[in-house]
């Protein structure tokens, strides 16, 4: 059976700080937004092409009464296909996120990084790649490569 | 342009002891475990018909201002099915530690299914305290 990896869970101490962060500065698209009753909101947010979507929210009940600690989610990560033009469109947006940097060689080795109001990491990677190929299709493939090289830990 | 979310770094104390678990437990597809560099592990998981992943990781470099996550800190990673008792059932197969089916009803969790669609859940975590979430879809993603 599929299981669909399509929703975390970011924790945030002001939804409606927290939505038009994630619509007008990173440019996400607000899918919804319910309110189910009066201590239960969910805002459902996709970032622009993607499979798997972000809900910040009031209320939400989690098994066994664990919480959730605002601003501590970190390493979520996006990709994009030009990080330069990616930079751009977000400080014209007003975001304050770092100037790329290539951390490792070669496609996918550049990464920009900006957090939301309450902390919430994200990272920004580039795979110039990406723009036809899914990225785990991409991952795979170079591990293949790697293997047959006898190199890294595959 | 499109930004699509493809990682999520997953906190934990064991790479070796998380992979076991997702990969022979939960089913999901290990697409790489590398060596970036000496002293530094990276694996990407992803389950199965995902267009998101998981990253375990271990004596990689933070991210510039933001600060390592405690292990077992992450909860709230949703994934979807179309048979949320036929998911929960390969999941114990396999030996994963699953609640009992849920729905949100009038005063917070209620055991069995919801008579909604998308109102049916299951929780389970990893050996960390990782929270996951298996909810019911109407429907496949590569159908919505």
């Amino acid at each position: 059976m599929e299981f669909t990896l399509e929703v975390v869970l970011v924790p945030v101490t002001d939804v409606d700080r927290a939505k038009e962060f994630y619509r007008d500065k990173v440019g996400f698209r607000v899918d919804h937004d319910t309110r189910i009753d009066e201590r239960f909101r969910i805002v459902q947010l996709t970032p622009p092409g993607s499979g798997c979507s972000v809900v910040i929210g009031e209320g939400i009940p989690l098994p066994g009464g664990r919480t959730l600690e605002p601003g501590s989610y970190q390493g979520l990560q996006l990709v994009v296909g030009d990080i330069e033009a990616a930079h751009a469109e977000l400080v014209a947006r007003g975001l304050d996120v770092t100037e790329p940097e290539q951390v490792a060689p070669g496609d996918g080795g550049t990464f920009m990084y900006f957090s939301d109001p309450d902390g919430n990491g994200w990272a920004v990677q580039e795979w110039t790649r990406r723009a036809s190929q899914p990225l785990h299709a991409l991952l795979a493939e170079q591990a293949r490569e790697r293997a047959e090289r006898g190199d890294g830990t595959d | 342009m499109e930004w699509t979310l493809e990682v999520v770094a997953i906190p934990v104390t064991d790479v070796d002891r998380a992979k076991n678990f997702y990969v022979d437990r939960c089913g999901f597809t290990a697409d790489l475990d590398m060596s970036p560099f000496e002293g530094a592990r990276l694996v990407q998981i992803t389950p199965p018909g995902s267009r998101c992943s998981i990253v375990l990781e271990s004596g990689m470099p933070e991210s510039p201002g933001q600060p390592r996550m405690t292990p077992g800190s992450l909860q709230g990673l949703q994934i979807c099915v179309t048979d949320i008792e036929a998911a929960r059932k390969e999941l114990v197969d396999r030996g994963v530690v699953v609640g009992p089916v849920r729905h949100v009803g009038p005063s917070g969790w209620a055991d069995g299914k919801g008579a909604e669609p998308w109102n049916s859940f299951a929780f389970f975590q990893d050996p960390d305290g990782n929270g996951w979430i298996v909810q019911e879809a109407p429907a496949p993603l590569a159908d919505r």
